[in-house]
């Protein structure tokens, strides 16, 4: 069995992969564990995925960060790996954090390890006040329909092990997967735990979220966690009978 | 009840039926739309004719209905049936997105077999 696999999600982020991968590697990530993942990007992002001689996957339409991910779970399952980590293809992910976010699941057997911006003071890049203001109202709201605290809902820098790789293969939200599927996750009983990492500020490309997709996300994610939730009990009393 | 209506409302709305059903067939001539997913317009173009043909048949309805005004029944008919209609579509949608986005998955999945075969 192997060990972690680096999924890398990739829009139109040729600019940024060869700094990252160059970090990824000094981190010790053997390049045929790193995967980027091509989301129908219209610049030169998969050549230079393949100039670096890491793991591609070149999906044919564009499926967004949720199709983009569960794409890169199903290729980690199917190569035996016994954890994946998001680090996303824009830069912001701090690769450093890596040993940490391994390190924590090694010891404490979770099934999901947050690196979050908010457990700890630390330094580096800070959101804008509205993203925050979205951030500190869906970890309240995970909080009221699953009684646990997530200081960092929306990080997609996420360590999961075999069983949630499992799950998230069968069904992972289309679009702002991270608070939905922590909702559900946490109801159906996984262990999630969350380690301060730095974040950067993205090293080119756009935000997905503007102001106009900005109502969207909250009405869609605010449903999608209240219902996610409501899904996570209903899996954990199937397992239970 | 009213049931005044006129000679022209009964055209115009004639005409716009048979508009709707022959535009329907270009769509489906054109392999646009299956009747599959076309024949509810198909129908409501029909339906529409053949009120607009006799309206009696609406004006009967309407009062078994207990509608004060022909107008507000078929009005709320149709307002539901489009509610219906656009549901069972957000359904059909969903399934062909899934269905989309694992072909999608599977396609690059293999290649990445391939590759890695020939490295």
């Amino acid at each position: 069995m192997n060990g972690l696999a680096v999924l890398v999600p990739a829009f139109n982020e040729g600019p940024s992969l060869p700094a990252l991968i160059r970090e990824l590697v000094a981190q010790g990530c053997p390049l045929r564990h790193i995967l980027v993942i091509n989301d129908g990007s219209g610049d030169d992002t998969l050549a230079v995925a393949r100039s670096l001689g890491v793991a591609t996957l070149d999906l044919a339409i564009r499926l967004g960060i949720g199709g983009t991910v569960q794409a890169g779970y199903r290729w980690a399952l199917e190569r035996d790996f016994h954890w994946a980590v998001q680090v996303d293809g824009d830069g912001q992910h701090d690769p450093a954090a890596l040993p940490a976010l391994l390190g924590a699941a090694v010891a404490t057997a979770g099934d999901m390890v947050i690196g979050s911006r908010f457990v700890a003071a630390r330094g580096g890049y800070r959101s804008t006040w509205l993203r925050r203001l979205g951030i500190a109202w869906f970890s309240g709201l995970i909080r009221f329909v699953t009684g646990r605290r997530i200081h960092d809902p929306t990080s997609g820098m996420r360590l999961v092990g075999r069983r949630l790789m499992k799950s998230f293969a069968e069904h992972y939200p289309a679009d702002f997967p991270e608070p939905e599927t922590l909702a559900r996750i946490l109801a159906a009983g996984y262990t999630v735990e969350e380690v301060a990492v730095c974040m950067r500020e993205r090293g080119a490309g756009r935000s997905s979220i503007d102001s106009v997709t900005a109502v969207y996300y909250a009405v869609k994610v605010t449903l999608g966690v209240v219902l996610g939730a409501v899904a996570g009990r209903l899996e954990r009393r199937r397992h239970a009978d | 009840m009213p049931t005044d209506i006129t000679l022209e409302q009964r055209l115009l709305f004639g005409f716009l039926a048979l508009a709707l059903i022959a535009f329907v067939a270009r769509l489906m001539h054109r392999r646009q739309v299956d009747l599959q997913h076309a024949w509810p317009w198909v129908l409501a173009g029909l339906l529409a004719a053949v009120l607009a043909a006799f309206p009696a048949v609406l004006v009967t309805g309407a009062r078994l209905l207990g509608f004060k005004v022909p107008s507000n029944a078929a009005m709320s008919l149709a307002i539901t049936a489009l509610v219906f209609l656009v549901l069972v579509q957000s359904v059909a949608i969903g399934r062909m997105q899934r269905d989309v986005r694992d072909l999608c998955q599977r396609m690059a999945l293999l290649e990445a077999w391939e590759d890695e075969k020939k490295r």
